[in-house]
């Protein structure tokens, strides 16, 4: 059974979203763990491709409570998002932005629900949300993280202002009146050519990728506490970001454990968009909460 | 007030939706039924199109938005929904705001694909107060050349190659097989559907008024399709109009966010007040 919920956060914006109740969902409140799903970035709690409704439905098969939602200034939910690059949105949701609507929505699941052994999913954005809230909250038990993101990305301004075709536009408008459309057609395509090759350069030499210092210590402290926590990582990336993972899992290869997991899902992009890599992440996902919670 | 609701299609699947309700509801108010883009097109609109819901219900208009069957939050699966399921999903939407929000008489607004489908919503409904569309998809085959598109480039990334070609993808299609996009499954029948679809080919007699616009990167020129529908309305009704207005928000990657265009917002609050359609009109 789906059920249309809605409940506000400590700023009081309601969040609105869908449980997922099992058939008989009384009989599972002492043996399952109950499942929340993270938004992803700026896409709502259907998950890109669909991704997040499909784990929740064969999750519910499988006789779990799952809880999916939008965080404020998502999909259905109040509050907003300020216009601008995503990317800068995305740095946004890295440092936390969306720690209180997952708090909240804690709160609100176990006061419907009665179960107390939570679990969090969430695929890039909502993975760091994932660790970020778990760190701060004894009641999460469990992660699973897809792809998440472990570095800080920021852009050199030069890209921002390529990259953000409202300054384009609004540049070539004002001039419109007064020049050919020839030569403004030429204008654009020499911009977008100009932005690729920026984006190619800083991508090489310049993009400042930092690690995400509160990541770090966020997984520390769920690994000290001993979390059990899956990352289900991609393989379909650029080469500099794989490179970034490794040598992450290199430094702190010591701390995989029976409570730490690493898999990779073959031929997946960062989104899981295939059908292939979505039935691999709930096979690996489905497996895991026997393991680790039956 | 917005109200959260599954509605029934035809088949009896549940579909979710959003009734919008104006505070100072007024019976002469139209209610707009809002047709969103489909499948990945429509998870990166999806703010844009709540946003444009709740502008038009903080102008007193009372607005449905929702989802197709197998789309976003409703039952059934995408594979099974087809151009028809989508329009007869929008004609449930109208019932179901007609009751909810007691008006009279409804319009359509649509984007992309949820333009067109708004459109041959209207030619069923034939009531309809207006039709606003917003860059819609004139041509089923350029929808279906996109898909394609993404198909060849999911090949590149994981093959490093391609191996089935644009021709072999429309041969699998049209013998019966369905194609998968990135998680999505297009059917067989949903593309002979589109593949069929040219909406400068259907006789449109309704007398409806309908505000087209063209969403474009650049204001160098006219897209000429759109404008050639935009002719067809134009015939039938003096209040069609045809708007060019900047693309600020994107429906085909999200490297820039937003969530508010109120440009496109205002200008299509004007155009709808400038009706004055209602019940008593």
């Amino acid at each position: 059974m789906e059920k249309i919920i809605k409940f506000k956060n400590n700023e009081g914006i309601d969040l609105i979203g869908i449980m997922h109740y099992p058939t008989d969902a009384q009989a599972y409140v002492d043996s399952k763990p109950g499942i929340i799903m993270l938004s992803p970035g700026l896409k709502d709690r259907s998950g890109p491709h669909r991704l997040y409704i499909k784990i929740a439905r064969i999750l519910t098969d499988h006789g779990y409570t799952v809880l999916r939602f939008d965080p404020s200034g998502i999909g259905d939910s109040g509050g907003e998002f300020k216009m601008g690059l995503s990317l800068e949105s995305f740095v946004l949701i890295e440092k936390g932005r969306f720690v209180k609507d997952a708090k909240a929505a804690v709160d609100f699941f176990i006061d419907k629900t009665g179960i107390k052994k939570i679990i969090f999913i969430g695929l890039c954005g909502g993975a760091i949300t994932a660790i970020l809230t778990a760190s701060i909250d004894a009641r999460i038990d469990g992660l699973i993280l897809l792809d998440i993101p472990i570095i800080l990305d920021t852009l050199l301004p030069i890209s921002k202002f390529l990259i953000n075709k409202r300054n384009i536009n609004s540049f070539f408008n004002k001039i419109q009146h007064n020049t050919n459309k020839q030569a403004l057609i030429i204008g654009f395509k020499l911009i977008d050519k100009l932005t690729q090759i920026m984006l190619w350069i800083e991508n090489i030499f310049f993009r400042k990728r930092i690690l995400n210092k509160l990541f770090l210590k966020a997984f520390d402290i769920n690994v000290c506490r001993n979390k059990k926590i899956i990352f289900i990582e991609s393989d379909l990336k650029p080469i500099y970001e794989i490179n970034e993972k490794r040598e992450f899992w290199h430094k702190h290869v010591s701390k995989i454990n029976n409570y730490l997991e690493v898999v990779t899902v073959e031929d997946a992009n960062h989104e899981f968009a295939s059908l292939k890599a979505q039935d691999a992440v709930l096979n690996k996902i489905i497996y895991w909460l026997k393991d680790n919670f039956s | 007030m917005e109200k959260h609701l599954f509605l029934k299609n035809e088949s009896r699947e549940n579909l979710y939706g959003c009734v919008f309700l104006p505070e100072l509801a007024s019976v002469d108010q139209p209610g707009i039924v809002i047709c969103q883009p489909i499948a990945e097109e429509k998870t990166r609109v999806k703010r844009v199109m709540v946003n444009a819901a709740r502008y038009l219900c903080s102008k007193g208009y009372p607005v449905i938005l929702f989802d197709y069957l197998g789309d976003g939050d409703s039952g059934g699966r995408f594979e099974d929904a087809t151009l028809k399921s989508r329009v007869s999903d929008a004609l449930c939407a109208v019932s179901v705001l007609k009751s909810e929000a007691n008006c009279g008489v409804c319009g359509f607004l649509g984007l992309r694909l949820g333009a067109t489908i708004a459109s041959l919503a209207a030619l069923q409904y034939k009531q309809s107060a207006f039709l606003i569309l917003w860059e819609p998809v004139i041509r089923g085959s350029d929808f279906i050349s996109d898909w394609l598109k993404t198909h060849l480039s999911s090949q590149l990334v994981q093959y490093k190659k391609i191996v089935y070609n644009r021709n072999r993808l429309e041969e699998m299609l049209s013998t019966g097989q369905s194609l998968e996009v990135e998680g999505y499954i297009m059917s067989s029948i949903f593309y002979k559907q589109l593949k069929e679809l040219n909406l400068l080919n259907i006789g449109f007699d309704i007398s409806s008024p309908a505000l087209i616009v063209e969403i474009a990167s650049n204001k160098l020129g006219i897209k000429e399709e759109i404008y050639q529908f935009f002719t067809k309305y134009k015939a039938n009704s003096d209040l069609s109009h045809y708007l060019l207005v900047n693309k600020n928000f994107d429906w085909a990657n999200m490297k820039f966010y937003n969530p508010l265009p109120d440009n496109l917002f205002k200008l299509t609050f004007e155009w709808i007040r400038s009706l004055s359609v209602g019940k008593n009109n």
